[in-house]
Formats: C-alpha cells, structure tokens, sequence
C-alpha cells in the first residue's frame, strides 16, 4: 500500500492546507463567472458557496491536481446554472435588468452605448454570456475557455459569434433609436 | 488589438462584476467545511479510524481561520488585549459585567428537535443530565432529554464555536478563537478569557482543549506553516479556566509532525511513525496539552507487530500511579492494551476482528469510561461489547442501529446516546434511509437504554 494512502491525518490536512490554497487562488474568479452566469450578486454569492463545498466534498476523487482550477470552473458553473434553471425565466430576465440597470436616464452617447451594451448583455443566454466575459474580461484564448469549461471550441467560437452578435446589434440598434 | 467594441464589452462587466469576492465569502466556506466530510469512495483510511480527530482538527482549523476572517466581519470578539509573555497570567477572572450571563429558559422537548442543525457532539454524562452542542449553540437536559436549557449560543458564525470539551455534569469549555469560556454550573453561568492578544492566526490551528480535571487543563494552539516543524503554543489553567498561564512554544518530540488531538485528556502522536519513514513503533502521549511529550512504546506483540501501521482508536485513559489504558487499531483488528508502568510496558487485554460492514470497514467506537468500565460499539451497531471489569467478563449485544457510523456516548452500558449524521449520510452509498430521505433534517439524535439492542429518537 502507499504510505502516504496510509496516513489518514496527514491526507487530511494536506488536502485541508491545499484546498485553501485553491480557494486562495480562485475564489476570486469563480465569483465572478457566477455572477457572470446568474446576473446577482447574492445568489452569486451562494453559488460559489454550493461550488466550493461541493468541490471540498469531492477533492479525494480528483486525480489530477493540474485541472484543479478548470475543475473548480466547472463546479461552479454547474451550480450557477443549476441556481439558474430554478429561476423563472421571465422573472429572471426582469430581475437582472431590475438590479443591474442604471437608476438614472443616460445623458451623453458614451453613457447611452454603455447602458444599451450592459441591458444586452444581461439578456444573452447565460451560457453566451460566460463564454463573452471568459474571452473579453478574463482574457482567455478560445482554446482555454474550451479548456476551463469543458466544450469544444467550435461551440466557444459559436457561442462567441452568437454573443458578440446580438451585443453589436443592441450595441448599435439602441444609439441609433436614441439619435 | 482591442476594438473600442471589445472594450465596452470588457467595462460593462467591470462596472457590474465584482473584481473580488465578498471577504465573507471565503469564511463562509470556511464553516461550512468544517461541517462538511469529504467524500472518499469506496473506503478510504480517513474511514477506517475513528475519524474524530480529522474531523476535529479541520472544524478547529476552520474555527481559527474563522475567527480571523470573520472577526471583525461580525463584530463579535473583543478587542484584542496587549501580547502576553510566557509565564505571564493571560486571562482574567470573570468580572460581574464581562460575560457571565443567566442561562436562557427551559426548553421542553420537540420532535426533531436538533433536527434543523448539525450535531457537532453529544455527551450523556449520567442517566438524566446530558450536553448536545450544535452548529448553533450547546444544550443541556437534566432529565434525559425530556426537557433542554439552550446555555450558550455561538456567535452567527458556528465554527467559531466548535471547539467544545464537555467535561462532566456541570463543566464544560467553549473555545473560539482565542477565547475560552467556561461553565462550572451546568451552563447556568460563564466566564471567559481571553488568553492572548495575538491573532490566532499567529497562534495557529486551536485551541485545541484537554482537560484532566474540570478544574486542571490546556488550550494548545499548533502552528500550520507547512514549511516549518510544527511547534505548539500552551496555555494552562489549574483554577478551572477563570486565569491562562501562556507556557510558550514547545516543539513536538523528534520532528514528530503528526499531532492527533484526541477527545479527552490527552494529546496523542499517532501512529508510531513519522511521514515517509519506516513505522518506528514510538507512542508520544503528552497530558499537559502538548508542553512536554513522554515516550512510550507501542504495544508489541502477535496482536499488534512491529513496523505496521497501528494507531491509538480513542482517547486512552490515564489513571494514577502509571495506570494507562490504551485502545489501538491496526485497520483489521482492534485492541486494548493496558500498562500499571506509565506505558513501558503494555498487557494484551482484549483483541477482536473489526467486524466488516457493506460500505466501510468496520472499525470499534471505543469508549473507556474509567479503568475498567469499557464500551466497544461496532460502527453498525450490530456488536456493542461491554465490560465492567477491566475485561475479565465481557457482554455483547447484538443489534442494529439505524445510525450511520455509530459512536455513541455511553453513560452505562445500557444507556446512551448517538447522532445520526444526515448530511453525512446523504454522501455515502447506502440504502433507504427512512430516518433522513425526503426530510430537510441534518441529524436526528438517538437514545438507547438497552446497551444497544434498540436506539429511538429523541424527540420522537
């Protein structure tokens, strides 16, 4: 038997001192692509909660400690979406627009582009929209996205297409309204 | 290269996500970890042995880290008191105002009534007066469960309380970060210390309680640098925890680094070897919270050979004039050693096949009651073994809890209680479970009065 398999306090609290050092170091970011994906901050909140416990729960059952992160990624995003499919859609919809969208009225056409383009984003399907914010706010190459969350990457560029396509449209469609 | 497109895309999320997490997130996480078991498949080691020093050293490490997290988040310690030295009397006698508070009413029984909340540790002390500490507060009845004082709430944060001793019918300790509160009145009352200035992050996992008197004990702090051996930090009481006396740091013997806290008085160093080395059969027990460790040797024998894996399987018992009472495994077979030389000796009192069970092994929930009132519960409850004479007659009884991972605190040998864990044993493969499938419950608490032939619920 392996002697390190044997040593049940030291696993413990190996796996204990790494897992914080994985929440450490995604915390942050799994945060965010929840409330990318749930549009609230709240229930994002109890997402990545549902995820990281989740993953505490499993963290034996990983092999590879090197997907650790993409893993994690996909934890959360389970659990974001599930949170989501619980939603009524039309509520949802109403509720993103409700607690996201600006107070007041725009007034210059700077203001009007980015309320216009935030509206819209928060109307993609969740799934669009987390492949949108991997790629132009986390930075992430399509391959890595494909990597992270565990699609090919025809449907990333897909996903990408469809996203970007509907936020030009509403990014242009509501200046253009407003002219 | 970015388009002024792209870049709107990228200050719309900015405007709307959060960079970072809300810090009370990852405290959050924190005491639900400490509540939560990992999953192992199939049966791993960590479910071989008793499993309540894992899960007591990550429910006090979460404590600790949730102490420091959320501390201030919550605003529910103190501030803090100037850094004491070794030696120096670091806590204060209760003060009329400080924290002493009249118990809230009694409480009578309800079904479920501990249902809503994790058990975190049961204590039946006699026939009638038992504690039940949960991830909200410590409980006390006087009548066996008919009715309950609720004597101490925790902060909001739960883990910040986990760290609990119920020592007999009227004390018991609370620690929480590097506070230790302490009842000698069944609850009626508190007083707290606090035992050092410091953060505990300075001061590490802990506190880590061991008590070999209501009055005479240790709040021991282990430091959790990876990268440095581990050193612990003592604080003594020998007044019943109204003052601290910081003993300062102590190393653990021979680079030693596996410290197994173990309910109980003493403070173990498992397993008779060091990581990646051969098993050198050494047994490190140390009765002053960790100051000073004295070397003993594993008991030897056909039992228990040399240079296997074996490990201490409960808290042993330390009588006088050298008197040491020791449970061991070694994962197939469970044991019970008995010395009259302070452990240099050992003498093969009992030695049983760990019984096998579907989804685990099955090892013993051994609880030695004094030095020679001994219960041995198989984690199914289908064998509860019990001797009042130090093993020279044994009783079995034969039975089946509908307790997962039984371990029971016994009063007598007819009469004890045990939790069933929900949660837990939602994680496990196992079939129906009437008591939990289709309820919101996190654990139902059991009573038997038979020595286990049959268990009820409290609170029906």
């Amino acid at each position: 038997m392996d002697e390190a398999a044997r040593d049940p306090i030291a696993i413990a609290v190996d796996e204990h001192r790494a897992f914080e050092r994985l929440m450490a170091d995604q915390l942050d970011a799994s945060f965010r692509v929840a409330v990318a994906i749930l549009g609230d901050r709240d229930e994002a909140n109890d997402a990545t909660q549902e995820a990281f416990i989740a993953a505490w729960r499993q963290m034996p059952g990983l092999r590879d400690p090197a997907k650790a992160v993409s893993w994690l990624q996909r934890i959360t995003i389970n659990a974001s979406i599930s949170r989501l499919r619980r939603r009524a859609r039309d509520r949802k919809a109403n509720e993103i627009v409700g607690r996201l969208a600006p107070d007041r009225l725009p007034d210059d056409e700077a203001i009007i582009r980015r309320e216009s383009l935030r509206t819209a984003l928060w109307q993609l399907k969740p799934e669009h929209r987390l492949v949108v914010f991997l790629r132009y706010y986390e930075d992430l190459t399509v391959e890595q996205i494909s990597r992270r969350i565990g699609i090919r990457e025809g449907t990333v560029k897909s996903r990408l297409h469809y996203g970007l396509e509907r936020l030009r449209q509403a990014y242009d469609g509501d200046l253009e309204q407003t002219r | 290269m970015t388009t002024e497109f792209e870049r709107e895309i990228r200050a719309a999320f900015a405007e709307t996500i959060p960079a970072r997490a809300d810090p009370a997130l990852a405290a959050s996480i924190r005491v639900q970890m400490a509540e939560t078991p990992v999953v192992r498949h199939a049966t791993g080691p960590l479910f071989r042995r008793s499993g309540r020093s894992v899960s007591f050293l990550a429910a006090v490490f979460a404590a600790v880290v949730m102490a420091i997290v959320a501390a201030p988040l919550i605003g529910q310690l103190r501030p803090p008191t100037p850094s004491a030295n070794p030696g120096q009397v670091v806590g204060a006698s209760p003060s009329p105002n400080a924290s002493t508070r009249p118990a809230p009413g009694t409480i009578p029984l309800h079904p479920n009534m501990f249902g809503d909340v994790s058990i975190l540790q049961v204590r039946l002390v006699t026939d009638t007066v038992g504690w039940v500490a949960t991830s909200t507060g410590l409980y006390r009845t006087a009548d066996d469960g008919k009715t309950w004082t609720e004597v101490r709430v925790w902060p909001k944060t739960p883990a910040a309380a986990t760290s609990v001793d119920l020592i007999d019918a009227d004390s018991a300790y609370v620690g929480a970060g590097t506070r230790v509160a302490v009842t000698h009145d069944g609850g009626a009352s508190w007083s707290e210390a606090t035992l050092a200035g410091e953060s505990t992050g300075s001061l590490g996992y802990g506190p880590i309680l061991t008590f070999r008197t209501p009055l005479i004990g240790a709040a021991t702090f282990e430091s959790t640098d990876p990268a440095q051996p581990v050193r612990l930090r003592v604080f003594e009481t020998t007044d019943g925890g109204r003052t601290w006396v910081d003993r300062g740091t102590s190393a653990l013997p021979d680079g030693e680094p596996k410290l197994a806290p173990i309910d109980g008085q003493v403070l173990s160093l498992n397993e008779g070897k060091a990581d990646n080395k051969p098993f050198n059969d050494r047994l490190w027990l140390s009765t002053d919270g960790g100051l000073t460790w004295k070397h003993r040797t594993f008991p030897i024998d056909t039992a228990s050979p040399a240079g296997v894996l074996k490990w201490v399987a409960g808290a042993p018992w330390i009588g006088e004039n050298g008197q040491i009472v020791l449970p061991i495994s070694n994962g197939d077979r469970s044991s019970i050693y008995e010395s009259g030389d302070d452990g240099q000796s050992w003498r093969l009192i009992d030695d049983r096949a760990q019984p096998t069970q579907g989804n685990f092994h099955g090892d013993f929930a051994v609880q030695l009651r004094s030095a020679t009132d001994w219960v041995l519960a198989a984690r199914d409850g289908s064998e509860i073994w019990s001797t009042t004479d130090g093993g020279g007659d044994w009783r079995l009884v034969t039975g089946q809890a509908p307790i997962w991972r039984l371990s029971p605190s016994w009063a007598s040998q007819d009469h004890a209680w045990a939790v069933h864990d929900c949660a837990r044993n939602s994680l496990m493969p196992h079939g129906p479970d009437s008591w939990c499938d289709g309820t919101d419950l996190a654990s139902v608490l059991f009573e038997t009065t038979d020595g286990g032939r049959t268990w009820r619920p409290i609170g029906g």
